[in-house]
């Protein structure tokens, strides 16, 4: 009993004494928890349907038929598969590249010249979607787009990007990792600021060179950090956003760019089927939260690093 | 590693909340609505109009206007977008002040409309408006049933004879309105659906450049078209930068050219009664394949634009056209004046386009045309206090005062009636200050926008009177020479509740399959020869059995409904 006691006085000491720090998260979690937790109540018209006269409480419950109509779908097997190669790819070739990135600015000279390649690596990441996509036919076009204008004075043949669907992943990864690493490095760049010079000079002193310094100092240090960013983005690894998708694909390349957020854009917005739409969300996000799960295990077991 | 820890803490917390973020569904608020979307009875409606001095007694519920006493109606309407009808454009604002009612204008930009409203009727909440164009994709019978919006026919019977007139004239508007015997929307009628429709437009000075006459038949459009892509039409000395027929952004432009096979891929989606009023899938005819055999043809050899897939919208083909770049394509007469002065403004001289009559193809002549009347119309909810004044209001759009209105302007500040019956616009709408075409400054000043009115035919006609003398003569002429080819698209009466659900998700895949496999055939990535029965075959896995049967029950009401 009295133990209880000294526990909840100190807790509102704590509590007394964090008022600002409190104070300061505040606008944060009532963000969270009118805008994330809030809505997700609105999850349960995957299993209802819909009708917005009698509301989400009173719509019939139709158990996982909005489910298995998805998964039932003659394009499941499609929009699955280019879903998954695209998120795959996109990690895999869009993962290291800020890392590496990161490693090099590290090593330029506080300046100038270091600012202005930080700057101009992440401007792009401010540019809308819509923009991009429009710069994107624009440079592809075959006719009078730059990069055919090289390719036909390097005496190749036009190559309609837009419209091989064997070039579409590549066009939207490119463009994609393009857009966001200089955006992705900026979380490195703080880890590797915060690594203690002291090793370094001791690498030194070992004689390691710029190389060796990087593989068993700089790696090392923000491994960490790499870990985390790695579990983060294999939870998104389901979503790939529709409005890129929308903008770039075609009757002609559909085969390789359609993906599940743009399939429930078509069935779930634009039909106005909202049921079908929330049960495909649903179904994504569940497996992105096993996949999160599962590679927080493995790192932890691993690595010993990991999200919690 | 203390700082590790923090970080790692904080990567976690960050994560679970993205994570949980990624959960997220569409939200929506709910609780109210239970209560506020119950039908509101009609009978006992009461308004403060009923009482207006104009009332006779033998009619309590006669509106006439301006009424007594001021009432407020909120309208949901995609707004202009040449000028913003929050703003109160002057035709809005005179027909305030004629009829004493205030208008509360709810509007969103026309491109977002139909998915914000969609969104807004469904997620229920008593917030709708009083009055709203229906978003495309609701059902007309299934809100009413469900009480969200009202049924009107009492409301026209007492207060809408202009809008019983418009029956009379456009004899299936009433019958595609209604599903389940009720009428729930006032539609925008058109009298101008004959005049000048969506057509092929060809440059004059290339064909002129080299010695062509002016395409007749699909054989002529070839030769002209490969003659645009071997010579130097547009005369800047390389004869390979010509695109002789340009199409913008979607598989579906090209389909036009299915007129002159008699098919109705365009304006009906393929949908179309036969000779015995039995509805087809046009799609899968045996027509068709001869089309997409052609089409592929004409792909192949470099006449159809191979960017027509990738440009985006309408208006980057408008732009490569103006760039001096396009020898032909398919647009409005009335976009010709805006390209003319943009060809101009890009230095390009005695720059002509003219409208040319549909091609004589294999099997027929047509032009397909969207039809006389828009599909959605303007509905009173449920949230409306006053409904009787909301139908009176628009049935006074709907008058002649009111569509003269909406038509012309203001008499004597937009447009003058001469003695004859025909209407002359004035300058301040021919020769706009801001350089606003004659079209977008009759928007800007509020007309033909904002609620349901009756397209007029002499409007499209003094309109011409803003061209040059010949490109009008040219329109006029080519108009008329259009005119018996012309075939009305097929728009249906609205499906009931049953028919609504028992298609449920087949629409959506079949339009897909069908957008893809056109841009296959078209292009030449899918064989006709070879996959021709196994795509008819996987049409008819998709269920176009059932939507069939859905349309052919839509089409034979709208049969029994016209022969009443």
């Amino acid at each position: 009993m009295k133990d209880k006691k000294i526990k909840k006085k100190s807790f509102w000491a704590q509590l007394k004494r964090d008022k600002a720090l409190i104070l300061i998260v505040l606008p944060v979690v009532i963000h969270y928890l009118v805008f994330i937790y809030y809505p997700m109540y609105g999850n349960i018209i995957a299993f209802k349907d819909y009708s917005p006269v009698l509301g989400i409480t009173k719509s019939p419950w139709v158990g996982f038929r909005y489910f298995i109509q998805f998964f039932e779908s003659p394009y499941f097997f499609r929009v699955l598969r280019n879903t998954l190669l695209i998120s795959v790819y996109s990690i895999l070739w869009g993962f290291p590249i800020p890392i590496i990135f990161a490693l090099m600015t590290n090593d330029l000279k506080a300046g100038a010249y270091k600012k202005l390649v930080q700057a101009v690596s992440y401007i792009p990441y401010f540019i809308s979607t819509v923009v991009v996509c429009g710069m994107l036919v624009n440079f592809l076009s075959p006719s009078s787009g730059i990069i055919n204008s090289i390719i036909k004075a390097l005496g190749g043949e036009a190559i309609n990007f837009l419209m091989e669907p064997s070039w579409f992943r590549t066009v939207f990864i490119a463009s994609g990792i393009w857009q966001g690493f200089g955006w992705s490095a900026i979380v490195y760049l703080s880890a590797l600021t915060g690594v203690n010079p002291e090793l370094y000079e001791a690498a030194r002193v070992d004689g390691a060179g710029k190389l060796r310094q990087v593989w068993h100092v700089s790696i090392p240090c923000i491994m960490p950090t790499i870990i985390v960013t790695f579990i983060m983005n294999l939870g998104t690894l389901m979503s790939v956003g529709y409005e890129k998708i929308i903008l770039l694909y075609n009757p002609v390349n559909l085969e390789t760019a359609d993906v599940i957020s743009s399939y429930v854009y078509r069935t779930g917005l634009v039909e106005g089927n909202y049921s079908f739409g929330s049960a495909v969300g649903l179904f994504n996000s569940v497996i992105n939260l096993i996949l999160v799960f599962a590679a927080n295990k493995i790192s932890r077991r691993v690595s010993e690093t990991s999200l919690w | 590693m203390k700082k590790g820890r923090k970080w790692k803490l904080l990567a976690g917390a960050m994560a679970l909340v993205m994570t949980a973020g990624s959960l997220t569904a569409c939200g929506s608020n709910e609780g109210q609505q239970a209560a506020d979307s119950q039908p509101q009875s009609v009978a006992g409606t009461e308004s403060a109009a009923a009482e207006s001095a104009g009332a006779q007694e033998s009619e309590a519920s006669k509106i006439t206007f301006p009424l007594a006493e001021q009432v407020e109606l909120t309208i949901a309407t995609p707004d202009s977008s040449v000028a913003s009808l929050a703003d109160q454009l002057p035709v809005w604002q005179e027909i305030q002040e004629r009829t004493n009612i205030k208008i509360n204008w709810d509007v969103t930009a026309s491109a977002q409309y139909v998915e914000v409203m969609k969104l807004r009727v469904t997620a229920g909440g008593g917030d709708l408006p009083d009055i709203m164009l229906l978003p495309n994709g609701l059902s007309l019978s299934e809100l009413g049933e469900q009480g969200i919006i009202l049924p009107l026919e009492s409301y026209i019977e007492t207060n809408g004879e202009n809008i019983l007139k418009a029956y009379e004239e456009f004899p299936n508007a009433r019958a595609l309105t209604s599903a389940d015997g009720h009428i729930y929307s006032i539609n925008q009628l058109n009298e101008s659906a004959y005049f000048s429709p969506y057509t092929f437009i060809i440059r004059k000075d290339w064909l002129d450049r080299l010695g062509l006459e002016v395409p007749d038949t699909i054989d002529d459009w070839m030769e002209v078209l490969r003659a645009f892509r071997d010579e130097d039409a547009n005369g800047n000395g390389n004869p390979d930068d010509e695109v002789p027929y340009s199409a913008g952004g979607h598989a579906w432009y090209p389909t036009y050219w299915g007129n002159a096979w008699g098919l109705h891929l365009f304006q009906s989606d393929g949908w179309y009664p036969d000779e015995n009023g039995q509805i087809q899938y046009e799609f899968i005819s045996d027509r068709a394949k001869e089309f997409y055999t052609w089409l592929n043809g004409f792909y192949e050899e470099g006449l159809l634009d191979p960017e027509f897939l990738t440009l985006g919208d309408e208006s980057k083909m408008f732009e490569k056209v103006a760039r001096d770049e396009v020898g032909a394509f398919t647009a409005y007469a009335s976009n010709i004046p805006t390209l003319e002065a943009a060809l101009e403004a890009n230095g390009v001289e005695g720059a002509e386009l003219i409208p040319v009559i549909p091609p004589q193809g294999p099997y027929a002549r047509q032009v397909e045309i969207i039809g006389d009347m828009s599909v959605n119309g303007y509905v009173v909810t449920s949230s409306c206090e006053n409904p009787d004044v909301a139908v009176a209001f628009m049935d006074y759009l709907m008058s002649e005062e009111g569509s003269e209105l909406l038509n012309f302007g203001i008499e004597g500040d937009t447009y003058v009636k001469e003695a004859d019956g025909t209407y002359t616009f004035t300058e301040k709408v021919t020769n706009d200050p801001n350089g606003l075409s004659a079209r977008e400054a009759l928007e800007a000043y509020g007309c033909q926008v904002g609620g349901p009115f009756i397209k007029s035919e002499k409007r499209e006609e003094a309109m011409l009177f803003s061209y040059p003398e010949e490109l009008r003569e040219t329109i006029i002429e080519v108009s008329d020479a259009t005119r018996p080819y012309i075939v009305p698209g097929l728009t249906l009466p609205p499906a009931t509740a049953e028919e609504s659900a028992s298609i449920e998700g087949i629409a959506g895949d079949l339009s897909t399959y069908i957008w893809e496999m056109t841009g296959k055939f078209t292009v030449g990535v899918s064989d006709i020869e070879a996959e021709w029965d196994s795509y008819v075959e996987y049409v008819h896995t998709l269920g176009v059995d059932q939507l069939l049967a859905v349309k052919q029950a839509q089409y034979d009401r709208l049969q029994e409904a016209m022969a009443e």
